[in-house]
């Protein structure tokens, strides 16, 4: 077998795969589909509330967005002045208005944008995400408000984790089993198992309050499977209000979604703080229309 | 934005070429492999946030790449690839015989198995590197080129004639 495996490399170097002739095409067939990808990313955080209650698991019950494609802002200062009441949502004001809302710490890396979404009234949804440090390790903290009239909050028929499966159906499992920073290891020589998976850990509370304002508040490992980076946590708060807005927040308890340590125990708001940042009455001060992004 | 997405493509253009390639070895039909570098590119894509988000790209690009393919071939279920399928693109260059030769071995291998063989005797990964790009041990990846190989000699000797006569 020694002389085999070299004459295997000389000949498959001699024998030379083909180069592709339209390369150009190619990238731009590959950056399409990471915009879809991006969309339905932040369609699943953002807008299918609805469907997603019912198709998945809790832990990623509303997965946060894994790459922004807003602006970078470092430099706000953490006092940023709220929106006025009556003010219109918009980027600036959506952001403005979630760290007025947060307990005492720093704010750094804030991103934000606007997406469509289908569904979605206006056909925005704006969507931010930042990493916060209340002094006990910095956590990511993501989020989005949309205009529905139609959202249904539910918990999922199961408290275990799943696939993670978008607000059309379609299963995104490349979180799970292609990310090259999940390593989804067979035993030695196996092959990998299914992608089903589950975090019994997870919890999910379905609230009204006197208002009419559903809060739906989950907690769960960030991973479905539940041996991959089983402290890694993801929690959610997800509030409909009356005026129509759907308010998401939700947190991991490291300074980025991915490709950083754990840096505490759980996320930096407990799930009443959490509940209190989307059910604020703030919200309720703003013009709903969303202006198109 | 914009700045993001040209970034991106700059670095799509570069590291397209030898992403096809691996895609090529691993699919053995052209219009799947573009597909895989596809599908590669638009998951980078998703996650980018500049070269220096990622130690290194190309590495990572390719890790995605494998894992992508792999992933494919097991929710298909299905361990036969196109047998033989040539590109409707002309290739001007290389040895044709040679490279028909091998495919035809190669798409007779399990997928993982094939996978491995492409990480360590085309992109000439270490066994380290390509344990790390499979999520599996180095012991593995052992075992599982040992195996490969015996199996590919054995059905390039058997059907195709010995490799060794082909160089």
């Amino acid at each position: 077998m020694s002389d085999f495996d070299e004459r295997l490399a000389q000949a498959m170097r001699k024998a030379a795969a083909p180069s592709p002739p339209h390369i150009d095409e190619l990238v731009s067939g590959g950056i399409a589909r990471g915009v879809r990808m991006r969309r339905r990313h932040r369609w699943r955080m953002a807008g299918g509330v609805a469907a997603l209650g019912a198709a998945t698991g809790g832990a990623a019950l509303i997965a946060p967005p894994l790459l922004g494609g807003g602006d970078d802002d470092t430099t706000r200062s953490p006092g940023v002045m709220s929106a006025p009441p009556g003010a219109l949502l918009t980027e600036d004001s959506v952001v403005a208005t979630v760290r007025e809302l947060l307990p005492e710490g720093e704010v750094v890396d804030v991103r934000s944008g606007t997406e469509s979404g289908p569904g979605v009234e206006a056909g925005t949804v704006i969507w931010f995400e930042f990493t916060f440090d209340d002094g006990a390790g910095a956590g990511f903290l993501q989020g989005s408000v949309a205009h529905r009239d139609d959202a249904q909050l539910e918990c999922p028929p199961t408290n275990a984790g799943g696939s993670d499966i978008d607000a059309s159906g379609d299963v995104d499992e490349s979180e799970v089993t292609d990310d090259p920073d999940v390593t989804d290891t067979p035993a030695a020589g196996e092959e990998a198992g299914g992608d089903e998976g589950g975090a019994d850990t997870a919890s999910c509370e379905k609230d009204v309050l006197d208002d009419g304002t559903e809060l739906l508040v989950t907690a769960g490992e960030y991973y479905p499977k539940p041996e991959i980076e089983p402290d890694r946590l993801l929690w959610n708060a997800t509030a409909s209000l009356p005026n129509g807005l759907v308010v998401v927040l939700g947190q991991v308890n490291a300074p980025t979604e991915k490709d950083s340590e754990v840096s505490r125990p759980e996320p930096p708001l407990s799930a009443d703080e959490m509940a209190a940042v989307v059910t604020s009455d703030r919200w309720v001060e703003f013009d709903v229309e969303i202006p198109e992004g | 934005m914009a700045q993001v997405e040209d970034g991106f493509r700059d670095f799509a253009v570069a590291c397209g070429g030898p992403l096809f390639r691996s895609a090529w070895w691993l699919t053995g039909d052209w219009h799947l492999a573009e597909d895989l570098v596809q599908e590669t590119l638009g998951k980078m894509y998703r996650r980018w946030r500049g070269p220096e988000s990622v130690d290194n790209p190309m590495a990572y690009a390719h890790t995605v790449l494998v894992r992508t393919y792999l992933a494919h071939r097991r929710r298909r279920s299905s361990a036969e690839s196109p047998a033989g399928n040539m590109p409707d693109s002309p290739i001007d260059d290389g040895d044709v015989t040679l490279r028909m030769t091998l495919m035809a071995g190669l798409n007779q291998l399990h997928p993982r198995d094939r996978a491995v063989l492409v990480l360590r005797y085309w992109e000439d990964r270490s066994v380290d590197d390509t344990a790390t790009v499979l999520g599996i041990s180095a012991g593995a990846v052992k075992s599982r080129s040992f195996r490969a190989l015996q199996r590919l000699r054995e059905l390039l000797r058997a059907d195709l004639g010995d490799l060794s006569a082909l160089q």
